[in-house]
């Protein structure tokens, strides 16, 4: 069964997000030992297959299987089999090293979501076609009328479905130790979300804009679709006058020139990528370009990066982009003895304002769904998921000092480990010569052959 | 040719052969630009490699620095020995294209199908001048210049057309059919024909073919490995200079050297005009493409289609000239060829950002003004040129063609790369102002590409000035040629 993923771009802005918020939060040392040995902070947060099924036992009253049992039951009116599986492991890690006056800083959150189901039915199905809601028809009485009523064909259907989001975030602070003011900053950043389908039964759901479904149409071919939002950016920030580093409070003008290293992106990334930036314009750019280079890069299987490709096109680079801000930093410590450095950053009509804590630090749900903008995530939803996260145990991070917790450390490094051969995996393209080609190299080489031997013996 | 009622059955044969050799030189035309636009994006089923930019150059410089033997070859062995040899290499290097398992080996083949097509095109000019008399060899020149033209200005969009609809190595398939097309007509209707079966010079031979070789070699690394004003770019200067002087010295100790030596004032003007012409004129094509791309709409079948209105212009100047040129001498199509292309470089420096209408009016222009010279510069060398000799001048008159051509290119993009990374301001995001960082980043994006297609458009129409006023001087050049050629025909 496939459904249409509309939401996949809102999810991987949210989880951009709430990393972007997690990772502002890290704590900058000031008192590193100035040895090799970096400090290391740290926290693993996850959710088992039991783990979800005690909190739907709580919420609903019964596991995931009987849930979708129940489920189908009520909408499809006969029995459904199937076999749900759900995992979900984060690792927030800190590495602190003090090198040649310099501390450098990696904070790093890396982990996945993933969710299986593996669907199988047999009775009375819809005929294959394209249905509508009536005129008034709510979304659920228009599922519930077409497989009850319109299900008029017997039909054994199996289906399995695989859903993953992955996420990966590094950023690597570089801080003059003498003047306490930031270098540098490099961003690595790669988001995917893949959604796979197989089976012998579609649902493909049109959706408006307020969420409401205005068709659904199902077809009962055997067919394999993978959906594949997978993108790679790496960015340098090169940071003047942003000092982190002192007593007391300050004033800073930071001037920040980004230059972008890396932006690979998959084909079904490209296009959302583009319309999400275009939505949040208060002008439409119709750049031919951009239009070409989407289509360019939406017609390869290869991932892609776009700043190589503009530049193959028009044989120049994109330029950097330079910000500058009015910021004042305050060095805090907090009721608990908590050493923090608060960057109040001017903004339109306002202030936003960055607490940077010096050593271990926490950092609750609320903080950060805060800090997700209504148009990616509304009131209502962040109500529910701030009281879901309440009921799994993820009301606050606390990323803790773990350099004498090796056990801590390992179960942080298979996390990365596990996100980075996911990645490499997603970039590594499988170089496979066409047999097509191959083939059409070979009769054209004969044909050669043949018609020089003619020629040679003057046959020609 | 086209009088076919006339017509002996040798005639026919000969005429239908010179069909074929076009054709080869369509293929070998088609292989320079095949994959230019968008290089990365065309081969992305090969693994990732530095060398991608390598691709392009591989082909130019090998089939560059084999014109001149590909000529000089059929002055010793005739016409159809060096056939044979051509256009298979070529095929070889296709065939081989197509296979490529990574950047590296493509670009290894393409520098194969690059000798290929550097012989084919050394042998299609001098062809016409072995088989044809002086004042017949018009149509024939035209038709191999109207193949080189479609090759070259229609590769890109073909090569596009074939990597979006199927993938590259489809392209290299074409190629391979074409060429092979091409020899077998050619050399089953192409009359016998002995050369003078002198020894080859090979010492000679190397220099000069290292020559032409760094010559191009300079023309595709300079703004990409190193900047035009920098100390890279003096050595291989120097180098070429170097280059230079050992082939002079050597050719003059040389029996049967590979360039023509002891030519005369003629000739020399020629060979230069030939050059700037080139220069100014054939390596502007390239950015015109560009500039309608990233100026107008990034629609390479449209952006092709201007070609199209390019050699229409050309066309009923060229016919005209090339027919007239063994009458009236080459003197006044060249002065009034330049001084129509300065008048279109000077159109398009105050019209060709107007409107699409005026752009191609300006490509129309431009085309017109180009044919009334390139083609008539090589009939007229021709005609001073005993036909033993023809593959030694031509050879050498087409490879100078296209360094001039690459040298425009070269010359044009470094000027425009400093415009557009010299004129760009940078635009600050004000974090304090900004009402939603993302959308500010987004407008910031499509501003620089914005700014990039102005800048593009700025850089190339200032070039056009400064073109427009070395084909003025040009026209006063071409206007001392007086009427050498037709006082000094040597028709055997």
């Amino acid at each position: 069964m496939r459904v249409r993923m509309d939401y996949s771009k809102r999810m991987i802005i949210a989880l951009a997000v709430v990393a972007v918020v997690l990772l502002s939060s890290a704590p900058v040392a000031t008192e590193s030992d100035a040895d090799d040995t970096p400090d290391r902070y740290g926290t693993t947060f996850g959710i088992t297959n039991s783990e979800i099924n005690e909190f739907l036992e709580k919420i609903f009253g019964m596991n995931l299987k009987e849930l979708l049992d129940s489920l189908a039951k009520e909408y499809i009116a006969h029995d459904v089999d199937c076999e749900p599986f759900l995992g979900c492991d984060f690792a927030l890690s800190r590495d602190v090293e003090h090198n040649g006056g310099m501390f450098i800083i990696t904070d790093r959150l890396s982990g996945y979501v993933y969710l299986s189901n593996y669907v199988m039915s047999d009775g009375k199905f819809p005929a294959a076609g394209t249905y509508e809601p009536k005129e008034g028809e709510s979304t659920t009485d228009f599922i519930k009328r077409l497989f009850t009523t319109e299900a008029t064909e017997q039909h054994s259907v199996n289906s399995v479905l695989g859903f993953s989001i992955t996420f990966d975030l590094t950023v690597e602070t570089t801080i003059d130790a003498a003047s306490g003011e930031v270098e540098d900053v490099l961003i690595s950043i790669c988001p995917s979300v893949s959604f796979s389908s197989t089976g012998n039964f579609t649902l493909d759901l049109a959706v408006d804009d307020d969420g409401n479904i205005t068709s659904i149409t199902i077809t009962y071919d055997e067919s394999n679709d993978v959906s594949d939002m997978y993108a790679d950016f790496q960015i340098k920030l090169d940071v003047d006058d942003l000092k982190v580093l002192g007593e007391g409070t300050w004033k800073c003008e930071p001037v920040i020139t980004e230059s972008v290293i890396k932006a690979v992106v998959s084909k079904d990334m490209v296009g959302g990528v583009w319309e999400l930036i275009s939505s949040q314009m208060e002008e439409k750019v119709n750049s031919p370009m951009v239009e070409l280079l989407i289509e360019i890069i939406s017609s390869s299987d290869k991932k892609l990066d776009l700043f190589k490709t503009i530049e193959s096109l028009t044989s120049n680079p994109i330029p950097d982009i330079t910000f500058v801000a009015d910021a004042e930093i305050t060095d805090f410590t907090d009721e608990h003895g908590d050493r923090y450095v608060i960057i109040k950053i001017a903004r339109d009509g306002g202030s936003t304002v960055i607490n940077l804590p010096m050593e271990g630090y926490r950092i609750t749900a609320s903080d950060i769904l805060d800090a997700i903008p209504e148009s990616v995530l509304s009131k209502e939803a962040r109500e529910i998921i701030e009281l879901a996260l309440g009921i799994i145990g993820w009301e606050s991070f606390d990323v803790a000092d773990i350099t004498d917790n090796p056990e801590k450390q390992q179960k942080i490094d298979d996390i990365h480990e596990m996100v980075d051969e996911y990645n490499k995996w997603n970039e590594d393209y499988e170089f496979k010569l066409p047999m097509v080609y191959l083939v059409t190299a070979i009769v054209v080489a004969i044909l050669a052959v043949v018609v020089a031997a003619l020629m040679w013996r003057g046959r020609i | 040719m086209m009088d076919l009622k006339n017509m002996t059955i040798e005639d026919r044969n000969r005429a239908v052969a010179m069909w074929g050799i076009a054709a080869c030189v369509f293929a070998a035309a088609m292989g320079w630009m095949l994959m230019r636009f968008g290089i990365s994006w065309s081969v992305a089923d090969l693994p990732e490699s530095d060398n991608m930019v390598r691709i392009i150059p591989a082909y130019i410089i090998s089939e560059i620095a084999m014109m001149p033997i590909g000529a000089k070859l059929v002055d010793l062995y005739g016409v159809r020995k060096v056939l044979i040899f051509g256009p298979l290499i070529f095929i070889l290097g296709s065939i081989l294209s197509i296979v490529s398992l990574n950047v590296e080996m493509l670009i290894a083949f393409r520098f194969i199908e690059g000798i290929g097509g550097g012989l084919v095109l050394g042998l299609a000019f001098t062809a016409v001048g072995k088989y044809y008399e002086a004042d017949k060899r018009n149509q024939c020149h035209e038709l191999m210049t109207a193949s080189f033209a479609f090759g070259s200005l229609f590769a890109a969009a073909i090569g596009y057309f074939f990597t979006s609809t199927f993938n590259w190595r489809a392209g290299f398939i074409m190629l391979a059919l074409v060429m092979m097309l091409g020899l077998i007509m050619a050399w089953k209707l192409l009359p016998e024909q002995e050369g003078t079966r002198k020894p080859l010079d090979w010492t000679n031979t190397a220099l000069v073919t290292l020559l032409f070789g760094v010559a191009a070699y300079y023309t595709q690394s300079v703004n990409v490995d190193y900047k035009l004003l920098s100390v890279e770019s003096a050595i291989v200067v120097v180098v070429i200079i170097a280059l230079l002087a050992l082939v002079f010295w050597h050719s003059k100790r040389s029996d049967d050297p590979l360039i023509p030596m002891g030519i005369t004032l003629f000739e020399k003007k020629v060979i230069i005009l030939m050059f700037l012409f080139s220069m100014c004129g054939l390596g502007l094509i390239q950015y015109y493409f560009k500039v309608y791309l990233t100026y107008y709409e990034f629609d390479i079948y449209m952006a092709s289609l201007n070609f199209l209105i390019m050699i229409l212009g050309a066309a009923v100047p060229s016919l005209i000239g090339c027919k007239l040129v063994m009458k009236t001498g080459i003197r006044p199509w060249v002065t009034v060829g330049a001084i129509v292309v300065t008048i279109s470089l000077v159109m398009t420096h105050f019209l060709a950002s107007e409107s699409t209408f005026f752009f191609a009016l300006c490509l129309f222009v431009f085309g017109a003004g180009l044919g009334m010279i390139v083609t008539e510069l090589i009939i007229s060398l021709q005609s001073i040129t005993p036909k033993k000799d023809m593959g030694q001048h031509t050879g050498n008159l087409m490879a100078v063609r296209m360094i001039g051509i690459l040298v425009g290119n070269a010359v044009v993009g470094a000027y425009i790369k400093e415009v557009v990374q010299g004129g760009y301001v940078s635009e600050i995001i004000d974090l304090s102002a900004s009402k939603s960082i993302l959308a500010d980043i987004g407008v910031h994006i499509a501003n620089d590409l914005q700014y990039m297609s102005s800048a593009l458009n700025d850089g190339f129409t200032v070039t056009v000035l400064i073109m427009a006023v070395v084909t003025a001087i040009l026209a006063v050049v071409a206007y001392t040629l007086k009427r050498f050629d037709l006082e000094n025909r040597c028709d055997e």
